[in-house]
This record gives structure tokens, sequence and C-alpha cells, in this order.
């Protein structure tokens, strides 16, 4: 008896544990990835060997409409030297997504979310970017979004762009 | 004994219920059916409406206890 009482303790006090958060140096987890479109499959880890930028987005998440002209410009401004730079949705309505689109273009890469995915990199919030190294290590995870994270982004993506 | 299981037990299964939203599933309460005021200018409207018929202000998210000082 006493050990079926373990057992229901210990399943009761693993119940609420969550799943550890991606952090810094550790490796991205690997996800299939749709288009927002529809039209193409992409996985994460097919992208190695690239500088990565994963941005988890909606278009209810505020900061969201300031990130976009950045991220715009962090693809014209490094695009060509081999940035990539992944949106992911996490809208419950593609439709949404693409009202927020009509007013916020993006030039990059767009893609739909799951909660598998979010769960699997253990979003805390959206907007939040993690950079990932061209060996898969997440190099960092922003948080938000503000002017202050926006030149710490360009200054570790000129950085490692110029290893 | 049986009593500590069956309230384990219950306590268990009411944990269930207890499901979390996640940062991405917020969408919902961004929309405007979900604030309790969803138009500022008709909430501001009736509050004025609302402190002139009681002749007092204040006692809503204002500071201030009604003293009609304000």
């Amino acid at each position: 008896m006493k050990s079926i009482l373990l057992a229901i303790i210990a399943v009761c006090s693993f119940w609420s544990c969550s799943t550890f958060a991606v952090e810094k140096g550790e490796l991205s987890p690997n996800a299939m990835l749709t288009s927002l479109a529809g039209d193409k499959t992409v996985n994460l880890s097919d992208q190695k060997g690239k500088l990565i930028y994963v941005d988890f987005w909606a278009s209810w998440c505020i900061p969201c409409k300031k990130s976009f002209p950045f991220m715009n410009e962090l693809h014209q401004r490094f695009g060509q030297q081999g940035l990539e730079i992944m949106a992911i949705n996490m809208d419950e309505n593609v439709i949404d997504a693409e009202k927020f689109l009509e007013k916020y273009p993006a030039e990059f890469s767009l893609f739909k979310g799951t909660s598998e995915i979010a769960k699997s990199f253990n979003v805390p919030g959206l907007p939040v970017a993690y950079l990932i190294d061209e060996n898969g290590v997440v190099i960092d995870k922003h948080i938000g979004f503000n002017d202050r994270k926006a030149k710490k982004v360009i200054t570790q993506i000129t950085t490692l762009l110029s290893q | 004994m049986k009593k500590i299981v069956f309230l384990a037990l219950v306590g268990f299964f009411l944990g269930g219920c207890a499901s979390t939203v996640e940062p991405w599933e917020r969408g919902r309460f961004t929309k405007s059916e979900m604030q309790f005021e969803p138009d500022g200018m008709d909430a501001a409207f009736k509050r004025h409406v609302y402190f002139s018929k009681e002749a007092s202000s204040g006692g809503t998210s204002a500071s201030g206890g009604g003293c009609g000082c304000n």
C-alpha cells in the first residue's frame, strides 16, 4: 500500500513539471516546418551550415509590429552573407497572420507553427528569437523585442558572420 | 489509508482540469470581446454619466474615495 501511495505522490509531483527551455549553448531542437503558404516543407536540422534566426511571432503580438521591419532589415543586410531568417507564426487562424502581413510585409521565410514546435523550443512568450549557428547550437535567445535587443542581435550576427 | 489513497487519486484527477494556457495560445485574450472595456471612449462616457447621476466620482479605477473634492 505504501508503494502505491509513493507512486501516486511521485506521479502528482511530476505532473506539473515542464520541459526544459532551450538555452544558450544547447543544440537547437529539430522541427519539420511547413511554409505559411503550405507549398514547401523544411527540416530545421537540414539548415546546418547556415546562421539561422528563428523568430516565433503572432498577429496579436504588439512588439512583432516592430520586429518585422527589423527582420526585413536583417534579411537585406545579412541575407547575402548567409543569414537565414525563419519566422514561425503561432496564430490559431492563418487569416489573422495574412491580415498582419498585409500591414507588415515580410521579405524572409514564413512558417506555420504548431504547439509541438513551440513546446520543443519551450517558447516563453511572443516574440522570442533564437540565434542558431552553423552547428545547430543556440547562440542566444531574445525574449521580446526592443531597440536594445535589436542592436545586440546585429552585433552578434556581424561577429558570427565575420568568423 | 484507503481515504488517503482516495484523496490522492481525487487530487490527481482534478489536477488534469488545471491545464495552463501556453504563451502562444493567448491570442483569444487579445480579442475585443475578451476585454472588460472594449471601447475606451464608450467606457469613459458611461463613467461620466454614472458619476453625474451619483454626484460623486472615484471608487472605480481612479484614485479618490468619492468625496467630490477632486
